[in-house]
């Protein structure tokens, strides 16, 4: 009986991940889209497109690397980019690591292989209400974002030829507002609001000073550690 | 066929996969120091004003901002400190959009 109870309940969260996915997949259906268009008209084919979702899985890279492809960069150029896009999932990865304690090294890959810019904010709502992170639940969000966004290129690539408006319907404010809504959850959550607003502004700053002197995905870097520099640091 | 593009995909697979699983692969096994713990507990935080920011006030590697992205984001925001309601978020977020591009 309580054996049944226990696969039942571990179904049940698999399940509840891919529902607690489900407000994001709309954003992230538009971009895919857009991307799918861009790297048809680039040059790539539907293959080539798809294949890119499947391995790269990493949209503001995608857009980049169609364009550089476009303008004929060089082999080295184009990955060393990618690197430098991606690389904020580093602080991702290394923010979530800690409510995986229990997992062994196997699972962990799992968890990290799809990790994106909205299943880290997703597990991160989750940080502050509990000790660790169930598995499942993980693979829940992580499988249905990432079968969302193969999808999503492959049809953006297949129609690309139908000329479709998507900006005229606000579409392309989707992943802004996803980002919003994240970010305010994640304020909420946190108890103390004077430092969450300590973080933000610092945050803001590090970014607009850097930007003078680095690439917008450098400066996000920076302006993300700077600012969990500041919220560790006033923490006593 | 373009051999670079399928090279391009094998490199960048890589370069996203490393950054990506070696932190939640490694951290996890080890007791990291006070510190760095609150350090990472902030990250969330900061990482995504940084991903509201750059969307809302950078374009071209520039600071502008755009008025109709400005309303929009503020309904968007009153939206979701009101209701704790993702979805409902993103559709308020992409209606007023549409609206404000209807009308300016």
């Amino acid at each position: 009986m309580v054996e049944q109870n226990k696969v039942y309940l571990n179904k049940d969260s698999f399940r509840n991940g891919v529902r607690d996915c489900i407000p994001t997949l709309f954003g992230y259906l538009s971009i895919g889209f857009a991307c799918g268009v861009v790297s048809k008209s680039c040059g790539m084919t539907i293959l080539e497109t798809v294949a890119m979702s499947i391995f790269v899985y990493a949209g503001s890279s995608q857009f980049i690397a169609a364009s550089m492809i476009l303008s004929l960069a060089t082999v080295p150029s184009v990955i060393i980019t990618i690197f430098l896009v991606n690389l904020r999932h580093l602080l991702m990865s290394a923010s979530i690591a800690p409510k995986f304690k229990n997992n062994s090294l196997l699972k962990n890959f799992t968890v990290g292989a799809l990790l994106t810019d909205e299943t880290f904010a997703l597990a991160s709502s989750k940080l502050n209400s509990k000790d660790t992170i169930d598995y499942k639940w993980m693979m829940g969000i992580n499988l249905t974002a990432y079968i969302n966004w193969v999808l999503a290129t492959f049809i953006g690539a297949y129609f690309s030829s139908l000329i479709y408006d998507y900006k005229k319907f606000g579409l392309d404010f989707a992943l802004t507002a996803m980002f919003i809504g994240l970010l305010i959850s994640s304020v909420k959550e946190n108890s103390k609001i004077k430092r969450s607003i300590l973080i933000m502004v610092s945050s803001v700053l590090a970014l607009i000073i850097s930007i003078k002197f680095f690439s917008v995905n450098t400066g996000i870097m920076i302006a993300a550690i700077f600012g969990a520099f500041i919220g560790g640091i006033t923490e006593k | 066929m373009n051999m670079n593009i399928w090279y391009i995909i094998l490199g960048g697979c890589a370069v996203t996969l490393l950054p990506r699983v070696l932190p939640v692969m490694l951290i996890s096994k080890i007791n990291l120091n006070d510190r760095v713990v609150k350090f990472l507990k902030y990250i969330p935080i900061s990482i995504l004003t940084a991903l509201v920011a750059s969307e809302l006030l950078i374009s071209n590697n520039k600071f502008s901002m755009s008025n109709s992205v400005i309303i929009a984001s503020i309904i968007t925001a009153l939206v979701a400190v009101k209701k704790n309601n993702l979805l409902l978020t993103v559709i308020f977020g992409v209606i007023s959009m549409a609206v404000l591009r209807f009308i300016f």
